[in-house]
């Protein structure tokens, strides 16, 4: 009855995980359980798989969640749960006896046949499409990861993807962090010249001044206005901290879009359009003075 | 009372799919939402490897198992990745909290 023991194992390691306050025990507890199963999976014969399982489960795993927790801080959660507990472990006890009513018939006895195929054979030759999923999952993952775990830049870059894509005549400036401050030519310092951009909190504006924005979405940061710039749209996408954005100059281009994708670097490709994203101010007051 | 081992296997997989169930109820962490999924997988894989012995392919279950075993831990490394963006971008793992839009 050895198997009896290990099930018994791995259930409380499973109810621990759950009951567990802090992540980093749950993780714990969640390591063990994987582990006791494991020793299961041995126990029915499923030596390969319980190998994968040890190392993958128990190890990598478990690894992954304490490197999320301490990333994340282990804070607990107190209140109450959406669903009452007495409820949801009547719910469970349901399930768990409607699963047992339903699986009560499968209680053979175990073969003692060897299996005919073993794992080598299957996962390679029968089940091979499985295997390319796998890959296919995997890269799946990481690219997901990556794309996820990215600074915000990524979010800036299709912002500013988003401002050169829009529509021309009506210039733009995007603003995508939360207390964007509405500039009209300049951040709410001084020296209010027209155009007009507006940066409602949280999402892209769209100006409809000829003359070109600047978008200034937070505190102390400064945009040299537009002086004079006969553009059509020159779209200047400012999404986070302290990013100015100093828009074209006698830009004679249709659209001159002044991205700023990171918090100091500024890129505008207009025509003689100077563009400075600084990190304070006073260089952009500076360059303000020297046109 | 003696069962057989796939009937302790199978018996193992109720519980676990039950405890499982609870957790997914209960919890508030998106973390520990992440640990009751894993669970959830652990009594899916033991359910194949129970099926596989009953029916003696367990080359075909440990197949499986493997997929399973692959795609859950693709599941818990994505879904630890967004419950990282959403506690650096709204600053709680709370799942009550995360309601932007209240009916």
């Amino acid at each position: 009855m050895v198997e009896l023991l290990l099930v018994i194992a791995a259930v409380a390691c499973a109810i621990q995980a759950i009951r567990a306050d802090r992540l980093l025990s749950a993780a714990l507890w969640l390591a063990g359980a994987s582990a006791f199963m494991a020793m299961i999976f041995y126990s029915l014969g499923a030596r390969e798989a319980a190998i994968i399982e040890l190392s993958v489960g128990a190890g990598l795993v478990t690894v992954l969640f304490v490197f999320a927790i301490s990333v994340a801080g282990d804070q607990s959660i107190e209140g109450k749960p959406a669903v009452p507990r007495a409820l949801a472990a009547m719910l469970a006890g349901l399930c768990i006896i409607g699963l047992i009513w339903l699986l009560r018939d499968i209680v053979a006895p175990a073969p003692t046949a060897a299996s005919a195929s073993t794992l080598t054979t299957v996962l390679w030759h029968d089940r091979a499409l499985d295997v390319l999923v796998q890959v296919a999952l995997i890269f799946t993952g990481v690219i997901g990861l990556l794309g996820l775990l990215a600074e915000p830049r990524a979010a800036q870059a299709s912002a500013s993807l988003a401002a050169l894509a829009s529509p021309a005549v009506a210039s733009l400036a995007a603003c995508p962090t939360d207390q964007a401050a509405a500039s009209p030519a300049a951040c709410p310092t001084d020296q209010a010249l027209a155009s007009p951009a507006a940066c409602p909190t949280g999402q892209a504006a769209a100006s409809p001044a000829l003359a070109s924005p600047a978008a200034c979405p937070t505190g102390q940061a400064l945009a040299s206005p537009a002086l004079a710039s006969p553009a059509l749209a020159s779209p200047a996408a400012c999404p986070t901290g302290q990013a100015a954005a100093s828009p074209a100059l006698a830009s004679l281009a249709l659209a001159s879009p002044a991205d700023c994708p990171t918090d100091q670097a500024a890129a505008s490709p207009a025509l003689a359009s100077p563009a400075a994203c600084p990190t304070e101010s006073v260089e952009v007051e500076k360059e303000a003075a020297r046109l | 009372m003696s069962l057989s081992p796939i009937a302790i296997a199978l018996l193992g997989v109720a519980i676990l799919l039950g405890i499982g169930f609870y957790g997914l109820l209960v919890a508030r962490n998106l973390i520990k939402l992440i640990v009751v999924l894993q669970i959830l997988a652990k009594a899916a894989m033991l359910a194949f490897l129970a099926a596989g012995s009953a029916q003696e392919q367990m080359g075909l279950a440990q197949s499986m198992v493997v997929t399973v075993i692959v795609a859950d831990t693709v599941v818990a490394v994505i879904a630890l990745a967004l419950a990282v963006q959403v506690k650096r971008r709204y600053g709680t793992l709370d799942v009550r909290k995360l309601t932007n839009l209240r009916g």
